[in-house]
């Protein structure tokens, strides 16, 4: 009996989860920048559960849902698609110039270690060509990031076509 | 029917060929199992720790040979008794794995990697011959798991959610560095509910409350982690990495993929996240006791201890919250300078203005990271909005030619492992009015406002559980106070934040008035606002309301209303609170307190603490002090 009332009174540990993820984005890219995160009842539902919202309960998320990429970039079982999760932290991280979003995307095209930080001064240079307004759609986002490597000489091996 | 017929005959044929070749591989079969299962027996391998742990048995009652896996899922058992013989589950997987009915994915070869390798080195056969399985997706997965680190995650307390005030916990896989590592990117391990979309419900939310939601273990991307809690929810992320070797990383990602779908009761406290992860790393590292201490409640910080204790913690790294970040610069901000911030991030054509254009570099780039990292905060809970995406682009551009904030040197708060453990007694001598006690006092978890503050953040209080016994020097010896729960949450409003403050007490106390003292039932609560004078100063005013329910009122159940305010403070290795408190109940009476405490910590652990309290109520007024030790363990 005693230890069925400590039980019930110590709620120990029971963390929140991740929001449910509004758009599992299908092709990915359609996300707009500068999102927020609605969808208060799943958050809080989540929050009471220290459960994880999600259909991707086993790090298998399903890859590209049949977009197509031409980049070599598959990181994980995971191709650069999923960066469309993080595309708000991308663009502030190319109008600063580093960060971890930005390693995480440079990871997931490929880039070598020595080529980062030339990877983060050419995006951080040409932050108004990639991301020109906040209706910039995530397909546009990586469209412009994707012909600024393939014009770049050092940086062209990275992209094949 | 009749393109049936036609096929019927020879199907039949074939099934029965299908069946002859089954029986002869069977027979041939059966004979390895049965030596195997022998030798397993004389070995008696379903009594090794290892396998226990693999199976996640454990011991019921007195009796050392009573088991019960804490897994609830029947998917997870080979055997119909599996749950409860670790001795019957072992016979089967072996048998398992010579089933030849079974081909491929749901193979119990592909099912349970961890279990295979480990008889397949208890015992003593060639792995050839095993029917051979095609484990397709389970190699998938384990190539996609690039692992060879593990790091240990403290996500710090939440207390605007009751639920996960404590802390979490989760595992943090990680590739090698060889690999260009992003942590971004690597896998992050969940103990928890699994809430799938359009589950979304009040049923599923009550549910997840009483412990019928079946715990599951889950992987997603780490940023989606911190995500949820550095910018979500504002909570710092400790990252102690484990001094675990790619060998033993190994045994923990293989045995996670039986663990794929499979349920667990979670709401137990002996059968929470971290107890969960614990047992994930005496899975990686066998032969480590780490599970033991925990009887009957898995604090986080707790569990993170006991890993520290032995010695497995190599590194640690302190991720700090999205709010904390802008704390931190905006502190560099004058007064004013945190006002053009706040304003620009309502009005972006702000950097037009002379005040901003006049600012320093070094000032523009603190006001620009505040003013745009506070508008997305702004945005966190809410759904897009054009206007607020437009200003936060506009400051973006601003930032990319001005630069970002220099962030290089934000301060790593206390490691909250370092902190006083959660558990306390507490001996006291003092008096009340003219006579004298002495009293003690035991405290299930946490900390409260006057506890030593390092490792916990300032104004919050969490304590569960809480007895006071009084012996009086006329001898007679009385309970005074049982606290279920009592919960304070007190954090600073300014300009940019203005989070709420409050305060939830339940239990009893035992009330002194003129004719005489009764132990009452109450509820308490409260809801203010507090102003940080300081870093280590707080001041809070708050509302509060009362049920009590006491023998010695005209009319047992009473409800109230009141006001309660104060300071808290932490200097060095001493706190000290002090508590100004009134409330009115509706048959009148009316109470006053005052109360004063400080406490010192002259050694890790061991802290005295002197209390004084002046109550009033009606005509009865009584004044006490009291000075004891306290000690954490």
């Amino acid at each position: 009996m005693k230890k069925k009332i400590l039980t019930g009174l110590a709620l120990v540990c029971l963390s929140s989860a991740t929001l449910a993820d509004p758009e599992e984005h299908g092709c990915g890219w359609g996300a707009l920048i500068f999102e927020g995160q609605s969808g208060l009842v799943p958050y809080v539902l989540a929050s009471l559960t220290n459960g994880t919202a999600s259909n991707a309960l086993f790090g298998m998320t399903s890859n590209t849902n049949g977009c197509q990429t031409h980049h070599p970039m598959p990181y994980g079982g995971k191709s650069w698609f999923a960066a469309a999760d993080f595309a708000d932290d991308i663009v502030e991280d190319i109008a600063k110039g580093e960060g971890e979003a930005l390693d995480a995307l440079a990871v997931m095209i490929g880039i070598e270690k020595e080529d980062r930080a030339y990877f983060n001064q050419l995006t951080h240079d040409n932050f108004n060509t990639i991301a020109p307004s906040s209706e910039v759609t995530g397909d546009q986002l990586m469209t412009a990031i994707d012909s600024l490597l393939s014009n770049d000489e050092r940086l062209a091996k990275y992209v094949v076509s | 029917m009749t393109p049936n017929k036609k096929y019927y005959f020879p199907l039949f044929t074939r099934l029965s060929l299908l069946i002859l070749l089954f029986a002869s591989s069977q027979s041939f079969a059966l004979s390895t199992v049965e030596k195997l299962q022998r030798q397993a027996e004389n070995k008696k391998l379903y009594e090794k720790p290892y396998w226990l742990a693999l199976g996640h048995y454990n011991t019921v009652g007195t009796a050392n040979n009573k088991f019960e896996s804490y897994t609830d899922d029947p998917g997870f058992f080979l055997s119909e008794n599996g749950k409860f013989s670790p001795q019957d589950e072992l016979k089967a997987t072996l048998s398992a794995f010579f089933d030849t009915a079974n081909t491929g994915n749901e193979h119990a070869q592909c099912r349970f990697v961890a279990r295979l390798n480990w008889i397949a080195s208890e015992l003593s056969f060639d792995r050839n011959e095993l029917p051979q399985q095609n484990c397709a997706e389970y190699q998938v997965w384990r190539n996609a798991i690039n692992a060879e680190t593990v790091t240990l995650i403290f996500a710090s307390h939440f207390v605007n959610s009751p639920s996960s005030m404590y802390g979490h916990t989760l595992l943090r896989i990680d590739p090698p560095k060889s690999v260009n590592p992003s942590q971004w990117l690597s896998y992050a391990v969940n103990f928890g509910a699994n809430v799938r979309e359009g589950e979304n419900s009040l049923f599923y939310a009550w549910r997840g409350l009483t412990g019928g939601y079946p715990g599951l273990f889950a992987m997603e991307p780490y940023y989606k982690k911190i995500k949820q809690y550095s910018n979500i929810e504002n909570r710092g992320l400790w990252e102690y990495q484990l001094d675990l070797t790619p060998e033993e990383v190994n045994k923990l990602v293989v045995h996670l993929w039986e663990l794929k779908g499979i349920s667990f009761d979670y709401f137990f406290t002996d059968e929470n996240c971290s107890f969960r992860l614990l047992e994930l790393l005496e899975i990686a590292r066998p032969n480590i006791d780490l599970l033991s201490t925990f009887d009957y409640k898995a604090i986080p910080t707790d569990t993170v201890r006991v890993v520290r204790d032995h010695g497995m913690i190599k590194n640690i790294n302190y991720r700090a919250s999205h709010i904390e970040k802008i704390k931190y610069i905006a502190s560099s901000l004058s007064p004013v300078q945190k006002t053009l911030a706040h304003d620009l991030s309502i009005d972006t054509g702000l950097v037009e203005e002379e005040e901003y254009k006049s600012s320093s570099p070094g000032d523009k780039q603190n006001i620009l990271y505040v003013a745009y990292n506070y508008l997305r905060h702004k945005q966190t809970r809410t759904a897009r909005d054009k206007a607020m995406a437009k200003r936060s682009h506009r400051l973006l551009v601003e930032i990319n030619e001005h630069g970002n904030a220099d962030l290089s040197s934000l301060p790593r708060p206390f490691d909250p492992i370092e902190g006083h453990k959660t558990m306390s007694m507490a001996v006291a001598a003092g008096s009340e009015g003219s006579e004298e006690f002495i009293e003690g006092q035991w405290r299930m978890t946490y900390h409260d406002l006057l506890d030593p503050g390092p490792g916990y953040p300032l104004g919050l209080g969490i304590e569960m559980l809480g007895v006071t016994a009084r012996q009086w020097q006329s001898g007679r010896s009385t309970l005074e106070r049982l606290d279920f729960v009592e919960i304070n949450s007190f954090a600073g409003r300014d300009i940019l934040f203005k989070p709420s403050s409050w305060r939830v007490n339940g239990g009893m106390e035992r009330i002194y008035s003129d004719d005489g003292d009764q132990l009452a039932p109450h509820i308490t609560g409260g809801r203010g606002y507090s102003v940080e004078l300081n870093d280590d100063l707080l001041y809070y005013t708050l509302i509060t309301g009362r049920y009590e329910y006491n023998e010695m009122h005209n009319g047992n159940h009473q409800v109230g209303a009141g006001i309660s305010l104060g300071i808290i403070g932490e200097i060095y290795n001493m706190s000290t609170t002090l508590d100004l408190t009134t409330y009115k109940l509706l048959n009148g009476v009316e109470r006053y307190s005052m109360s004063f405490g400080l406490s010192y910590e002259f050694a890790k652990n061991k802290a005295i603490r002197l209390t004084a309290e002046g109550v009033k109520e009606g005509v009865y007024q009584e004044n006490n002090i009291k000075l004891g030790y306290r000690h954490y363990f």
